[in-house]
């Protein structure tokens, strides 16, 4: 017994001075936004479903292109890594310029990007059924359709419901019950 | 994974890291935890994804990892940890300044060298207003102050920032901005007292005006006791001031924006004035100076950001300030308007442009010593400028080039053009260099000043010593050669190392004048005038290293650490008479260490510890300061602090003033602070 009582006593200081030591493992998890982001684009594609179930399904993959942030790029090439989506892998390319996207399902602009395009190019990416997310509510003031907004210290889901319908996407209860409805007026 | 599993996996999970962590602490394991935390939010649902708290860096900081000058930012946190009480206190944690206190209400604060009691090379902003008067050419730091909860950051940028901020950003530029109003909804009550902090107290509200508008209102009071001398006793150097304020915040539109702030203050200094520069032959001793100040400036800010991601700025003010001693009195009323544009062309170009007027009226009555000729002026200045920013290849390297053109009515146009690069080898380090050119334009004192500075006696016939302006008066002017290389490699530290190299032209110094003149004093018969007249006379090199870092030690302990090496080179083969700039004005080594501590029951334990180097000429030796600060909370909207500031000695001289003002020493202090929030 008492041989045991050294080695769980040190065990602990170990783990109490490196606790201390590091951020994440005093408080709950933390995580960088641009992770969080990645991780709801990679999940949001179970619960949004498209006008045209051909049109997700063309092509050998599913194609998600990111503008202006690599950092995303990155995350969610790590997050679909050997993943699959109607039976077909994932597909993730960066683009620097907007003059520079073609033939994807997802596009995802950073806001960056967003401040310098006219609104007429997210309507021409709506029509063509790519379903646009951004990162801020100018992107939805332009037209976006899903922002993922970093607020109070969260990253929250908001939807453009009157441009989804313009352009015929739906969303599963699921994703209604977690996002927020933008709402023009309401908006600063 | 379900919902009711989340907190225990998320434990389990965070230990788990937390073993990595520690396991290639040193290391390059970053990129393995970061992974970990993607694989980990990979497998949550939509609605835990919701609740995962994120950590950013805030845009101000961001952009200051990018900067392609040496930027030094205060923030909000910084200004509560530090326990200052003013804002020329609070410059003391930026690396490369100096920041030095004559006695009980002036300071000498400068860049990159030249500090004097009006420290003529450091322009200073707060939300875009010039306090830098042109009277003597610098800043009256006693009267600079607002309350320092509002103050959202400090932005000090070291070397010349004259192509965007315009004349006299010689050595640098200090940005004060405070905070919107949306920032500061509710109230907030604070009071407080100690030795020297003999008693202040500030009130502060604010709310939303219909569905677009916010507001703020405040008011503050503080009565600061004297300073010591030497030996210890009063140094009679005691003030108080009042002041109050308000912003206006409105969104017109998504796009557009209007600000209105405004402020009011009063006050009283007193300080002591030299026999040396008294005509008093007769009794050598100190004089008690008054000096009432009162002051009042309104600001309105349009701006426009339209979805192409070009954005216009329109901005005026209109400021008067007044001091009035038995010295010097002085009423000045400024004007500013102000436009800027800036848009993108090409995707490659980041072009900013703007337009300025500014207007001064100033009165400036006859005292014993000061005779302006003449005595009321109207001076306008008219700019414009243009700044171009190529990128040459996207997120890795640019280059920004850009020329202020302004005239001025004593030294005519002025050129200050400058030239940067930026080389971003990773996402996490910056690398670059810039050629400047900036111009000190010549201040009112400069050009019609004459002053009394001083008797003695020889026989019979008093000598009377005369400073005079000259019409001839020119812009000082410097080039300034600048490079650094600021690097991130963990969120847990940063360093940030600038190095100058800067030539000045026409520096001011005093030769002896061809004309005798007595200006428009009158002098008692037997007295004979020495006069002296301002002239630009001197070549100066400097040179230096400025070295900034953090380290998070632990979740709960952040500290910084700031060095700064300076040096100073006079070229001149004159005489010189009276001039200011000696070699040895400077510290050539200053070093700080600040530590912020959260401790467990609501507590923090706060350090500041400076180190400033001799001041050779002025025979300063140098010194060490302690600060510490405990904070408490003992409610979410309540906090008290107790301050304890220059533990390390019973009290130390920071400047021997060149002029007027009788030096006083910095004495040990404490004061005790309630904040309540509501």
């Amino acid at each position: 017994m008492r041989c045991l009582v050294l080695p769980a006593i040190s065990v602990m200081a170990v783990i109490a001075f490196f606790s201390a030591l590091t951020p994440i493992a005093t408080a709950a998890i933390t995580a960088k936004p641009d992770q969080v982001r990645a991780a709801f684009i990679y999940n949001l594609t179970n619960f949004v479903n498209w006008r045209d179930r051909e049109f997700i399904q063309a092509g050998d993959c599913f194609t998600i292109q990111v503008l202006g942030n690599r950092t995303i790029a990155r995350n969610l090439k790590l997050l679909t890594d050997n993943e699959k989506i109607w039976g077909r892998p994932f597909k993730i390319e960066y683009r620097d310029s907007p003059a520079q996207i073609n033939n994807c399902h997802i596009l995802y602009m950073d806001n960056s990007v967003t401040e310098t395009i006219s609104p007429d190019l997210i309507r021409e990416l709506n029509e063509s059924d790519i379903l646009t997310i951004g990162d801020s509510s100018l992107f939805l003031e332009k037209g976006g359709i899903i922002a993922l907004i970093e607020k109070n210290k969260r990253i929250q889901v908001v939807i453009n419901l009157s441009a989804a319908k313009k352009t015929g996407f739906s969303f599963d209860a699921q994703l209604l019950k977690v996002a927020r409805i933008f709402s023009p007026s309401k908006e600063q | 994974m379900t919902t009711g599993n989340a907190p225990m996996s998320a434990l389990l999970f965070s230990l788990l890291l937390s073993i990595v962590l520690v396991a290639d602490f040193p290391g390059s394991g970053l990129a393995i935890t970061k992974d970990a935390t993607l694989l980990y939010l990979k497998n949550l649902s939509i609605q835990q994804l919701a609740s995962i708290e994120v950590t950013s860096v805030s845009k101000t900081e961001e952009k200051l990892s990018d900067a392609d000058a040496a930027v030094y930012v205060i923030t909000s946190e910084d200004i509560r940890r530090s326990g200052m009480t003013s804002i020329p206190e609070i410059l003391r944690m930026v690396p490369g300044l100096q920041v030095s206190r004559i006695d009980g209400n002036n300071w000498a604060i400068s860049a990159r060298g030249f500090n004097a009691w009006f420290a003529d090379k450091l322009l200073v902003l707060v939300d875009g207003r010039s306090v830098y008067t042109p009277l003597f050419s610098g800043v009256f730091w006693n009267i600079q102050d607002t309350l320092l909860d509002d103050i959202d950051r400090i932005e000090v940028i070291r070397g010349p920032g004259a192509t965007l901020w315009g004349a006299n950003a010689v050595n640098g530029v200090i940005n004060i901005i405070t905070k919107k109003a949306k920032k500061t909804k509710g109230g907030l009550l604070k009071g407080g007292g100690g030795n020297i902090e003999q008693g202040f107290g500030a009130v502060r509200y604010g709310g939303k005006i219909g569905t677009r508008g916010y507001y703020r209102a405040y008011a503050k009071y503080f009565n600061r006791g004297a300073f010591e001398t030497k030996e210890g006793r009063s140094a009679d150097d005691q003030w108080h001031m009042g002041r109050a304020g308000f912003r206006l915040d409105f969104d017109l539109s998504k796009e557009s924006s209007l600000t209105l702030e405004g402020g009011i203050c009063d006050g009283q200094t007193h300080d002591r004035l030299s026999p040396n520069y008294l005509l008093q032959v007769e009794q050598p001793h100190f004089q008690k100076l008054t000096t009432d100040y009162t002051g009042g400036d309104l600001l309105g800010r349009w701006t426009h950001r339209s979805g192409s991601g070009s954005s216009t700025t329109f901005k005026w003010y209109v400021d008067r300030t007044d001091w009035n001693s038995n010295y010097i009195k002085e009423t000045r009323d400024t004007l500013d308007l102000d436009f800027q544009h800036s848009f993108k062309v090409f995707s490659r170009n980041s072009i900013v442009w703007g337009l300025e007027y500014r207007m001064y009226h100033d009165n400036i009555p006859r005292t014993s010593y000061f005779d302006f000729d003449p005595k009321s002026r109207i001076n306008n200045m008219f700019s414009g400028f243009f700044q171009d920013q190529i990128t040459i290849i996207p997120e890795k390297l640019d280059f920004t080039i850009g020329t202020k053109l302004e005239h001025n009515d004593f030294s005519g146009f002025e050129i200050q053009p400058s030239g940067r690069f930026r080389f971003k080898p990773t996402a996490n380090q910056t690398l670059w260099a810039a050629i400047s050119r900036a111009v000190r334009t010549p201040s009112r004192a400069d050009h019609d000043m004459n002053v009394l500075v001083g008797s003695f006696r020889t026989g019979p016939v008093t000598n009377v010593l005369l400073y005079k302006g000259n019409d001839h008066f020119d812009s000082e002017e410097v080039v300034a050669y600048e490079a650094g290389y600021r690097v991130v490699p963990k969120k847990r530290f940063s360093l940030d190392i600038s190095a100058f190299y800067n030539v000045y032209w026409g520096l001011r110094g005093l030769a002896p004048s061809s004309k005798a003149s007595k200006a428009n004093f009158t002098l008692p018969g037997r007295t004979r005038v020495i006069a002296l007249v301002l002239k630009n006379q001197f070549h100066e090199n400097s040179y230096g290293v400025e070295v900034a870092g953090t380290v998070q030690l632990a979740r709960w302990w952040k500290t910084s650490l700031n060095y700064s090496w300076l040096k100073l080179r006079l070229h001149t083969s004159q005489q010189m008479v009276g001039q200011e700039l000696d070699e040895g004005n400077v510290p050539e080594n200053q070093f700080s260490i600040r530590s912020y501590m959260d401790l467990p029951w609501n507590l923090q334990f706060d350090t500041l510890f400076f180190y400033v180097d001799s001041l050779r000429d002025m025979n300063i030796p140098s010194y060490t300061r302690l600060d510490i600060r405990l904070g408490w909370n003992p409610a979410k909207d309540v906090s008290v602090d107790l301050k304890l500031q220059n533990l390390l000695d019973d009290r130390h001289p920071e400047y021997i003033n060149v002029g007027p003002l009788v030096s006083s020493q910095v004495p040990r202090s404490v004061y005790g602070k309630v904040t309540w929030k509501f």
